[in-house]
């Protein structure tokens, strides 16, 4: 009798392993660092909270539906790095953890320091702010995918949109900010691949509050300039993209009647709530719906990113790094993101590659790369720095 | 006796106009339905239906229009005499394709926006079932003895193969990115899928559910990116599929027994749906950007018209 029992129970511990064994547990960990923000000229622009986090939400939650029927359930482990926390740390107490996937919307000095840890290894990671053109080439790691555009992809897709209108001749504007100056020698490479010409330079280092002044200041550093557009390299007070610092009060205090592009008056994105095509409104009120708010490029970036690796694990059903990144670089990988092209990824630096949009703050003018632009792989490979020319070496 | 003629010769030709083909293409943008006469090839009426009026179809009698207006959330019947609405239809939220079963009864609706197919029984006027299936819904095909309803999902990149009887899903299959447009073959052997972003056809035993064969399209001078797949209408009778290939702006001629392409023709812009007449002769496209549809010859394999109607032609239905 007692036998019986036990065969019996043997039974059915052997039978909910096997149901447990299916279904395929997938965690996911978002590190977002919490920055101090710097008080900006006018604080209109409220904080976006949770920027990038709602974003991977979403991506876990199509990750699911997916995985509702392939027995896979995806989780995201949503972890903020308070200003005075380390991002490394908090990377390594994950890493002992065991979880491999990691999206990241972290500063650049976090994300040197995480890649400096001892307990990288296998982890696969996605750079969802981080537009640093150096990550994609010298610094570049093959662990590391990077959904955010880099500035040249940015500068490209500007730069080819002036080109197309045939504004060919600029005045570069650029902030004080290191990527304020990234992102103007990325205009500077731009437009010498595209043909434009940059009739002069000049750096807005003013740092009084000019709210009153501005009239008089802009009208003065800009008199006297022969071009047809001016263009900011104006990256903003933070990573990421959250709040401007002097550009949204460059235009119609011109010298002359002056067309401005760059900042926040037309930006390169990689998404803007604005953005409908292609599907892109189902996308839209989705997010809308499930957060309460509209959807930014950083919470674009972490979909995508999430979307990747659970496309990557659906058809491999491996859990493995190392599978699923060799899956998401295969050159057949390609992802749907509401916007007109597949996107996939460069196996010779990581980056996305992705028609850019240019917004202003409340629409949609034009999608690069623009048509007329050719390359023999894809029109998407017009934007960035292409095969040839990149000085990443995946070791 | 002249007299007798002409009047004669008048009713034949009245007849002949109000017996003809009539095409009827719905205008997502501009929230109407613009009525094509198939003789003259001409725009003969613009009917308002609703707010974002996409998927169209014909009930079963042939004596109304069934158009989703996916912002209006709901089904409107418009009356093919009248060209007037007459009634509106449940659909649950974002109605956007539909196919109707060979009994006339239900009518399976794809909600893009709320991850479900409703079932809404057309004669009782009322949503029978609401089945939860993939992120965005969008293609739905029946099997032809009705007991299978294949439906993608365009985020989930699956179909799901949902059982008529049970409603119940029996079966997914995985395919290629953002999955468009189902259709079965007439013999029930096999289900065509097109894959807008994937940029192909996956060919589905719905018996095994496998992938049996998958179509890719290279088209000289054109990008692999730009090669979209989304209307599929199957030929039986000369065993070809057409299918639209989006922003390429041309379909693709596909021999149905060797899945070869035999050949593309150049329509308007962003092809998205397409519709063969009753008796076989004629193609029609709506053409996304361009703002028309094409009208192709199906044996010259040639665009005999452009017919500009509406911004955003969407889908399309004929009566003959």
């Amino acid at each position: 009798m007692k036998n019986i029992f036990y065969i019996i129970f043997f039974y059915f511990l052997f039978i909910f392993s096997i149901i447990a064994a299916e279904i395929q547990q997938i965690k996911i960990v978002h590190l977002n660092r919490i920055i101090e923000r710097e008080p900006t000229i006018y604080s209109i622009n409220p904080e976006i909270i949770n920027n990038g986090i709602l974003g991977s939400r979403m991506g876990i939650k199509d990750n699911n539906t997916t995985g509702k029927f392939t027995n896979q359930n995806f989780e995201l482990i949503e972890q903020n790095i308070m200003p005075n926390e380390s991002a490394k740390e908090i990377f390594e107490k994950f890493r002992k953890d065991k979880y491999k996937f990691f999206i990241l919307n972290v500063s650049k000095d976090d994300f040197n320091k995480i890649l400096s840890s001892d307990l990288l290894e296998d982890a696969l990671l996605i750079n969802t702010s981080l537009k640093d053109n150096d990550l994609r080439n010298e610094k570049c790691n093959k662990q590391i995918l990077h959904t955010a555009p880099s500035y040249r992809m940015l500068s490209d897709a500007l730069t080819q949109f002036l080109k197309k209108k045939n504004w060919v001749k600029l005045l570069l504007i650029s902030g004080v900010n290191e990527r304020d100056k990234q992102f103007a020698d990325s205009i500077k490479v731009s437009s010498k691949r595209f043909g434009l010409k940059i009739i002069n330079e000049k750096i807005w280092d003013f740092n009084h509050d000019f709210r009153r002044s501005a009239d008089l200041e802009v009208v003065k550093f800009t008199q006297g300039e022969k071009y047809e557009v001016l263009v900011l390299a104006d990256e903003g007070n933070t990573f990421g993209d959250s709040g401007n610092s002097f550009g949204d009060y460059i235009p119609y205090r011109t010298w002359k009647p002056t067309i401005v592009v760059g900042g926040e008056v037309l930006k390169p994105t990689s998404w803007h709530f604005a953005h409908e095509q292609w599907g892109g409104n189902q996308m839209q009120s989705r997010f809308l719906k499930d957060s309460k708010r509209l959807m930014t490029n950083i919470d674009f970036n972490s979909w995508v990113g999430v979307r990747a690796i659970g496309e990557a694990i659906t058809r491999t059903k491996s859990l493995d790094s190392k599978i699923v990144l060799d899956k998401i670089m295969d050159e057949k990988f390609n992802l749907a993101a509401y916007k007109g092209k597949p996107v996939s990824f460069r196996k010779w630096n990581g980056q996305l590659r992705q028609p850019i949009l240019l917004v202003t703050p409340r629409a949609l003018v034009s999608v690069s790369p623009q048509i007329g632009f050719v390359h023999p792989r894809t029109e998407l490979d017009t934007l960035g720095v292409d095969q040839p020319d990149t000085k990443c070496r995946f070791n | 006796m002249i007299k007798k003629i002409i009047l004669i010769l008048f009713l034949t030709l009245i007849q002949k106009a109000a017996f003809g083909e009539v095409i009827y293409v719905s205008n997502e943008k501009d929230h109407n339905m613009s009525v094509i006469d198939g003789n003259s090839l001409e725009v003969i009426k613009t009917v308002k239906v609703g707010h974002r009026p996409r998927g169209i179809i014909l009930s079963k009698d042939k004596k109304k229009i069934i158009i989703c207006t996916s912002d209006d959330n709901r089904i409107a019947v418009v009356d093919v005499g009248s060209l007037e609405v007459e009634y509106y239809l449940p659909s649950g939220p974002d109605p956007e394709l539909m196919v109707m079963d060979d009994a006339g009864k239900f009518i399976y609706v794809a909600n893009e926006d709320d991850n479900m197919v409703t079932v809404v029984d057309y004669i009782e006027k009322k949503i029978v079932k609401e089945i939860p299936v993939g992120v965005e819904p969008e293609g739905m095909g029946l099997s032809p003895d009705g007991k299978t309803l294949v439906n993608t999902s365009e985020t989930t990149n699956m179909a799901h193969f949902i059982d008529t009887a049970t409603l119940e899903i029996k079966a997914n299959v995985l395919v290629d990115a953002r999955p468009r447009v189902a259709q079965y073959t007439d013999d029930g052997k096999f289900v065509w899928v097109s894959s807008e972003i994937g940029g192909t056809i996956s060919i589905i035993d719905p018996v095994k559910f496998e992938i049996i064969k998958k179509i890719e399209f290279k088209i000289p001078g054109m990008s692999k990116e730009s090669v979209q797949p989304v209307g599929v209408r199957l030929d039986e009778k000369r065993q070809l599929a057409y299918v639209a290939l989006g922003p390429a702006n041309r379909i693709g001629i596909i021999n149905m027994k060797t899945f070869e392409v035999e050949k593309y023709i150049l329509t308007g812009q962003r092809v998205w749906n397409l519709m063969i007449n009753t008796d076989g002769t004629k193609l029609y496209t709506t053409n996304g950007v361009s703002n028309d549809i094409s009208v192709i010859d199906i044996d010259k394999r040639k665009v005999i018209k452009s017919i500009p109607v509406g911004r955003y032609p969407w889908g399309v239905a004929v009566r003959d």
